[in-house]
Parts: C-alpha cells; structure tokens; sequence
C-alpha cells in the first residue's frame, strides 16, 4: 500500500512555563517518524506527557515542528489551506470540541464556506449526506450541541471532519470519553467508514483494548518518543518493548496485578520531559534497566518484524 | 457474610431533582449493603444514578436535588436521619470517600502535607508533629517513594497518580469502616490505573475496610469487586456475585455491556456488538421497563408494567429487575480470564 | 416519573432562551428592566407626552411648586424652575439627552474596546504589553477627573463630553475581551474553527465574540449607569452640556441655588437620575447571574 502520510524526525520543544527558575525550553517531541499507510488505521499509544496531543497537532498543521518534515502523497506540506482539507482532527472531548453557540448545521458549514467554493445548495445536500454517513437525523442539524448526548456529539465531531471528503483523519483520544457501550458504536462507525470510504486513519488513544481492535498498525508512543512500532498482531502478541509489554499488563484482569509494581516513582513522564538525564528515556521506570540504558539512548532497529528502540528488546522476545 | 458484619444498609433510596419543568427522578429505591472485607462496585453509564447513589449516602446531595425517601443504615444509624452537624463526625472519619479528579479534588493553595494534617488534627485531634510523623508514614503506606518531598508539594506539582495516592492516604488517615470511591481512576492513564486498584486492594486486605467502587468500566470491576451492581436509568437492575456476573448475567442489559467491552471482542474486522438506542434523557416519562426500548428480548407487558427487582435464587443473594431474566447458567463470552 | 409536558421541551431551548428563562426568574433585575423601558418609551415618545415645550418660559409661573403641594399651578404637573419652565417637561425631553447619550457611549466604548482588547488577546507579545500599560494608566486617573481634563483640552460642549466620558470606559472593555480572549482562545472549538480555516477578524467575529458575549453584556449594561452618571456629573460642573439644554446634570446645577427655596428644582432631577442609574444597574446584575455558566438547570 503507498505510504499516504510520512512524519520524518519531528522534534518540538515548548517555551518552560517555570519561568522563575531559569525556565529553559521543554522537548515535548524527540525525533519522531512515523508512517501511514493509505486505508489503514495505524493506532498511537502514549499516556499523558508522551506527546502524543502535540504530535496530533503537528500532523494537522496547527503548528509547525521545530525540525523533521511531513510528507503528504510524498510532497512536503504546501500551504496551510491545502493541508486542512486533505488532514482532518477530531478532538478528546466533544462537548468542547464543538462551538456551542453554533447549530450543528453552522459547523459543518464552516469548513465548507471557508475551504471550498460550493454553492449553497451543494453545501446543503453535501451537509445532510454526511449526517447520513454518520448515522444523525436530517432534523437534527437545526439544534446545538448541548442538545446531543456525547456518543452524538462525537458523530457530529466525526462528520465535521468527514465533510471535507480528506485523505487522513487524525483523531485524539475520540472515544476516551465516552460510555462503554457508546464507544462500541463509534469504534463501529469508525470501521464502517474506513470500509466504505477507504478513509486513512491516525487513531490515538491509551486504551490498548481499543487498538486490538480498530487497528492495523501501532506505535508506541512515551516520553515524546517512540518506543516501538509495527503491525497490532506483532507487537501485541509479541511485545519487544518494556514499556509496550506494562500497557499490556495493565489492562484490568490482564494478569495478576499485584505482580505489579505498586511503588509510585517520583519521575511520571511528564516531568521526564522536563529533566537532564541521558540514556533511554522510560530507564526511571524500567525494571530491566541496566548500565548500558543510563548511559546511551537506544536507537531504533529493526527485529522481529517491527522497530523498536530498547536494548533489551531481544530478550523480551 | 453475617449480619453483624454489615457495615452499610441502604435502603429504598429515592433522590428526585427539581427543576423548572417539575420534578424529575435521578434514583428510585436503591438497597445496597456492604459487609467489612467486601467491595461492592456500583456499575452504570453516563445517566444512571451512581453518583448520585454516593452522594446521598454520604448526605452530600443539595438543591435542586431532594433525597425522597430511605434509610441509609451505618452502624445502627440511619446517615439520613442526623443533622449535618451529627453526620459530620462521621464523614472523614469512618465514612470517607475519594473522587475522580484528584488534582482538582485536593486544594490547589495548601501542600499535600498541610491537607492530610488537616484531616488528622480536625478528627484525631493530634499535635502538629504527631500530625507530621503520621502523614508521613500514611504517604508510604500508599506507595509514594519519597513521602518528604511529596509532603511539601503542592497538587499541581505532582501527577494525577501521585494526586489520587494523596487522595486515598487522606481518605484511610482515620482508619475509616467504609471507603466510597468515585470513579477514582477514570481521569488516570492506564497503567497507573492498575497500580491504583492494586493499592485499593491491598489497604482494603491490611485495613478490614468496606468499599464501594463506582465505575462506567465494566472490565475493571473484576479486579476490585466482591459483588456487583448495575444500575440504569436510576434503577438497580441487577445484583451479584462478581462470578455470577461473568458465568451468567440475568438482565440483558448486563449481557448487552459485557459484550460491548472491546476486550470482549476476538477477530480482526468483526464489529464490536452495541446496545441500539441511547439511555433515557434525565427527565423523560417513561412507563414500564426503563430497558424495554432497547432490549432484544421481552415483549408487550414489559412496555406496560415495570418489573420490581427481585430475588432469582432462593437465598437472596441475586437480584434481577426483569419480567424475562436470562438462563442463569448462559455463557457470555466475556468470562474472566 | 416526571412532570414535563415533553422531554423535547427541556433540552429545546436555544443558548440565548436559557439565559432569558434564568433572567425572567430574577424579580428585581425585571423590575430593573420594566422601569428602564418606561423611561425609555418616554423619551422617545417626549414631544407627545410632556404638556409644554421644554425652553418655553411662563413668566407668570416662576418656580411654582409641584402638584402635591400648596401653591401649585394648573397645567404644571411637577412646578416650575426659575425662569417658569415645566419642570416635567424638562425631564421628559432631559430623558433624551440621558439615555441616548448613555446608549451611544457605551457603543463607541464597546466596539472600540472590544477591537482594541482582542487584538492584544490575540496578537500578545509587545502589542498586548503596550496596550494594556495604556489601559492601566487610564484606569489609575480618576474617572471624572479625566473627562475633565479631556473637556478642558476640547471644550465643554455636550459632543466632547460624551467623547471624554467614551474614553474613560473604555479600559473595562478592553480588559474584559482580552481576559476573555485568552481564555477561549485556546479551548477545543477554536482550533477546530482554526483547523476549518476561520482566521484572522472571522474568527473574532464569527467564533470568539458570541462566546465571550456575556461579560461584555454585563459590562455594558453596568457601563450605561456610569456614563449617564458621569454625564451628569460633566453637566452639573458645567463641562457638559450648557443651558439652557435641559440635561439633567446641567440642571441639577443651574438649580443649585435654590434647594432651599424650591427644593423640587434640584431634587427631581436628582431623583430622575437616581431611578435610571438603579434600574439599569438592577438588570446588569440581574444579567451577570443569568449569564453566568453555572451548571444550575
């Protein structure tokens, strides 16, 4: 399958927020690459501070990377207007995702008024058949958000994005805050419209579960880099990573959790971010670390059908 | 579980909240009881009650909400019946409760320290270096690594798992009877999730205490739970065992959640079985069964009478609310691993 | 279970319906709004109200008592001044003056405010810092003694009054947008309005602005007592307008002498201003509770 979209080595630090004690910049993104692969739904795992919203933000355009480049089709970005049609975002948190003051048919109106030049009655029928990809009611379009529950607002979320007809849907945690019951229907939606629509999907989320069973490829995402990468079944199944292999331990009833490390360590990854250190960055929390891993960073080979960046990943395996 | 173990007894708890349209039923006839040693986890959805379950038992619902009826029996006292000033000695202290965004739950202007002293000193009446030498030995017991620097910190200064293990040391300084815990992982990352409910665990194994562990996550409950309840649209519709529930739920919409988890699902582009329809909106009438609008089973009487919750066995143990329960020994796939 | 007539009913009421039901259940800021609106219909509707023309003198009736007291003439409801002009006439068409110049000033305010405050909300950086050090060096001078100095400079006449009296509001509403800005700016469905390619003065306008509409509705409204007020206050020292416009300031000072004589002169149009000054300031606070996003359905 071609590569649709390509991430090469994006970096991106922020300005500290501590300013008061010599606040220097934090490096949120490490030299991250990654790439997505026409119809499929390639998965992000990372938890908070791995980076993985800022990525988002960076395939989208809303910033622009410190360094690295991203290909779309092959081409570096163009122009930012160009991008926002072909790359799509959906947010966390639909019931801030969505203007509130705006009917739902105003905010699938927008990206058409601003980025096409459809006429109204184009628009129109190009709003409601989009509803109808989603599964909402033609009738529904007149009210606002508030009106909707959050399974509901998500498709409004969902459409919004789909209307623009893109090559690449980028999605932050779209399902996170929903009910159980009306993640299934969403995660559904989302296969559907992959099925039908051959739609391009870069699904970020925490939830393990969820990538068995949306994804076809997955990356492991911590402290702003990339721990491992390649297809679900591999990496699952088979986890080369430490870290890889503790999201899988952690999902409820996985295994027995009081195997677990129950020890709160008092460097979470946000604040790895912020620190000096050398070596491998999840060494603080690595029960296999060793001399080697505080001394140099790992780099990213290839074993066993997928990449991944730990000295100790033969062993895992 | 003999009954004088029985630490809590909730009964016939009904919470209707006033709003400009007339009044509108949150919870109807909730019983519940919880034994020392036992964790019961209230499961439900956006809309189902179960927070509103804890604050009233707790005494913690305010207008517009109005507690309708029950008895919320702690230790031979109906929690319902004091005044706030009589209920106060207990909250805190033998009845306490930590919630779901521990960052925000803790007060972001006093350090950690300052705030768990501030518990000791109000129910313990403990000197101020009693205060010290006692926080800090309750920050280790719930796995903080260096409970010195964590004392000095503010909330912000730490993470959200760090912020919640603050949360539940406050909540287990006095040595309480019952923990409530409300959804006290949902706003943590996966991992530290599973470090939070093995702490739970372990407290709740040194400590004898009773729980309560409220979540929209039907997975998790496995790993925490004795029993379970499920509650929809502010009904109790079913409630067992933590096998029970597994081996063979009674009520379909039990059935229908266990089979919507993603860990349920097994091949690779089967789509995940979901409940057609969405709950009932707070507010809306409705007459019969709360479920039947969405159930694949039932029939015409389940639209025109609402079924009681009542035993399936002889012994009490398992409760359904339905006209038509499912066989009690029909496997779902969803069984623990 | 529950008494709605429906549940469409409940969940069908539009952002601004919502606030217009919390406001109707506050029984003081209705008030508030009811008296605002009778003074308002009767300013508009002065010329066929008030019994005689404002500057017309009746030189037989010189400051004749009002009709609750001994002495009162015929045909002049609230007396007369010291040259025998219908006192309630003056205040009908003084009305005018009052409220339409209320209204007018704080629209330049606002719009200029509003201009001035998201473009340092949204641009930061050495924008933001001037401005707003510009800002805080308007809000350090007391606010009268600013529109005097800004009158002196001009000269007193009713337009530059109200120029000066625009000036000296406008440091809230440029606080206020950019506070309000900032916060907003970063949320969820401004990126996504972003993302849709809303830029630049568009998202202002169509985006930020109706979000962020409600503290500038109760700033505006609050504004509107203190800019009838500060005219007043212009009117009354002489700075504003100049007789024998009949402003309530102006006459309040044109009165002064004879508070002891015929107190109606200067009391009522005290009490004219009094009254607006209360309702408006009833229905902006009546307006902060029922715009305020608390989770209180």
């Amino acid at each position: 399958m071609p590569v649709l979209l390509q991430a090469k080595n994006i970096s991106k630090s922020y300005q500290g927020k501590n300013r008061l004690f010599g606040g220097s910049s934090i490096k949120v993104l490490h030299d991250v690459s990654l790439q997505l692969q026409a119809g499929e739904i390639l998965a992000i795992v990372g938890e908070s501070g791995s980076g993985k919203s800022t990525l988002a933000r960076q395939l989208v355009m809303l910033e622009q990377p410190d360094s690295g480049e991203i290909l779309l089709d092959g081409k570096p970005f163009q122009s930012v207007t160009a991008i926002h049609r072909q790359v799509r975002m959906i947010f966390q948190n639909p019931a801030a995702s969505l203007d509130p003051r705006k009917r739902v048919y105003q905010l699938l109106e927008q990206p058409l008024l601003n980025l096409t030049g459809l006429s109204a009655l184009e628009r129109e029928e190009l709003i409601y058949r989009t509803l109808d990809q989603v599964g909402l009611n033609r009738d529904q379009a007149s009210r606002y958000p508030h009106m909707f529950s959050g399974g509901q607002r998500q498709r409004i979320a969902i459409a919004r994005a789909l209307i623009l007809n893109p090559q690449v849907i980028v999605s932050d945690e779209a399902v996170s805050a929903l009910d159980v019951s009306v993640q299934a229907q969403i995660l559904n939606l989302v296969m559907d419209l992959r099925d039908q629509l051959g739609m391009s999907w870069l699904f970020i989320t925490h939830d393990i579960s969820v990538v068995n069973v949306i994804a076809d490829r997955v990356l492991v995402l911590y402290a702003g880099r990339v721990m491992e990468s390649g297809s679900v079944k591999e990496v699952l199944e088979n986890p080369a990573h430490p870290y890889t292999q503790r999201l899988l331990q952690s999902v409820p009833g996985a295994c027995d959790s009081d195997s677990l490390v129950a020890v709160e360590q008092m460097i979470p990854a946000a604040e790895a971010q912020a620190m000096e250190y050398t070596g491998c960055a999840y060494r603080h929390r690595c029960l296999l670390a060793d001399e080697q891993c505080v001394k140099s960073e790992p780099p990213m080979i290839s074993l066993a059908g997928r990449s991944v960046a730990c000295f100790k990943a033969e062993s895992m395996l | 579980m003999a009954d004088q173990d029985c630490l809590l007894a909730v009964e016939g708890l009904s919470v209707d909240f006033e709003t400009r349209s007339g009044s509108h039923t949150a919870i109807e006839s909730v019983c519940l009881d919880v034994h020392a040693g036992e964790t019961v986890a209230i499961v439900g959805e956006s809309g189902s009650g179960k927070s509103v379950t804890s604050l009233a038992i707790m005494g913690l619902i305010r207008k517009p909400g109005v507690i309708r009826s029950g008895k919320v029996n702690f230790n031979g006292m109906d929690l319902l019946a004091l005044s706030s000033y009589q209920r106060r000695q207990y909250l805190g202290r033998d009845i306490t409760m930590i919630f779901q965004e521990p960052t925000v739950s803790l007060n972001p202007s006093y350090t950690v320290g300052y705030q768990i002293s501030e518990v000791l000193k109000l129910h313990l009446k403990m000197k101020r270096t009693e205060c010290r030498k006692r926080a800090l030995k309750l920050l280790h017991e719930v796995g903080i690594s260096d409970p010195l620097t964590c004392f000095k910190s503010y909330p912000h200064q730490l993470s959200g798992g760090m912020n919640q293990r603050v949360m539940i040391a406050m909540a287990i300084s006095c040595k309480p009877s019952l923990l409530i815990a409300d959804e006290p992982t949902t706003a943590l990352d996966v991992t530290v999730q599973a470090q939070i409910l093995a702490l739970l665990r372990q407290l709740q194994k040194n400590n004898g205490m009773g729980m309560i562990f409220i979540t929209h996550d039907l997975s998790l409950v496995p790993d925490i739970a004795h029993r379970v309840l499920v509650m929809y649209a502010g009904q109790i519709v079913e409630s067992c065992s933590i096998d029970d529930l597994f081996t063979g739920p009674l009520h379909p919409y039990t059935e229908a959640l266990l089979k919507s988890l993603p860990a349920h699902h097994h091949k690779k582009g089967e789509r995940l079985s979901t409940i057609t329809g969405t709950p009932p909106r707070a507010g809306e009438t409705i007459t019969g069964c709360h479920f039947h609008a969405r159930c694949s089973y039932g029939s015409e009487r389940c639209k025109e009478s609402a079924p009681e919750l009542i035993a399936a066995l002889p012994d009490e143990s398992r409760l359904v609310r339905c006209f038509y329960p499912l066989a009690a020994n029909s496997k779902t796939s969803a069984g623990r691993r | 279970m529950s008494n709605a007539t429906s549940v469409e009913d409940v969940d069908e009421l539009t952002p601004w319906q919502e606030n217009w039901y919390k406001l109707r259940a506050n029984k003081i800021a209705i008030a508030g709004l009811i008296v605002l609106m009778m003074l308002i219909t009767s300013a508009i509707f002065a010329p066929l109200i008030a019994s005689h023309a404002p500057n017309e003198q009746f030189t037989d009736t010189l400051l004749a008592p009002p009709f609750w007291s001994e002495g009162s003439k015929a045909g002049f409801v609230l007396g007369t001044d010291d040259l025998g002009r219908d006192m309630l006439s003056r205040l009908l068409y003084g009305a005018r003056y009052s409220l339409f110049l209320g209204f007018a000033i704080v629209l330049i305010s606002l719009v200029t405010g509003v201009a001035i405050g998201a473009l340092a909300g949204m641009k930061r950086g050495i924008t933001e810092t001037v401005i707003l050090r510009l800002m805080d060096i308007m809000l350090a001078i007391p606010a009268i003694l600013l529109a005097i100095v800004i009158v002196a400079i001009l000269g007193a006449s009713l337009v530059n009054a109200a120029m000066a009296v625009s000036i000296v509001l406008l440091p809230h509403f440029v606080r206020i947008t950019r506070a309000a800005v900032i916060s907003e700016i970063n949320k969820d469905y401004v990126l996504a309005s972003r993302l849709d390619g809303t830029r630049g003065w568009k998202l202002l306008f169509r985006t930020l602005l109706p979000n962020i509409s409600a503290p500038l509705i109760v700033q505006a409204t609050l504004s509107f007592s203190n800019a009838i007020l500060d005219i007043a206050a212009l009117g009354f020292l002489g700075l504003g307008a100049q007789p024998p416009t009949p402003e309530w300031g102006t006459l309040l000072s044109t009165s002064r002498e004879f508070i002891e004589t015929a107190p109606w002169t200067v009391t009522l149009p005290g009490l004219a201003i009094l009254i607006t000054v209360l309702a408006s300031n009833l229905l902006g606070d009546g307006l902060r509770d029922a715009l305020d996003p608390r989770i209180d359905r």
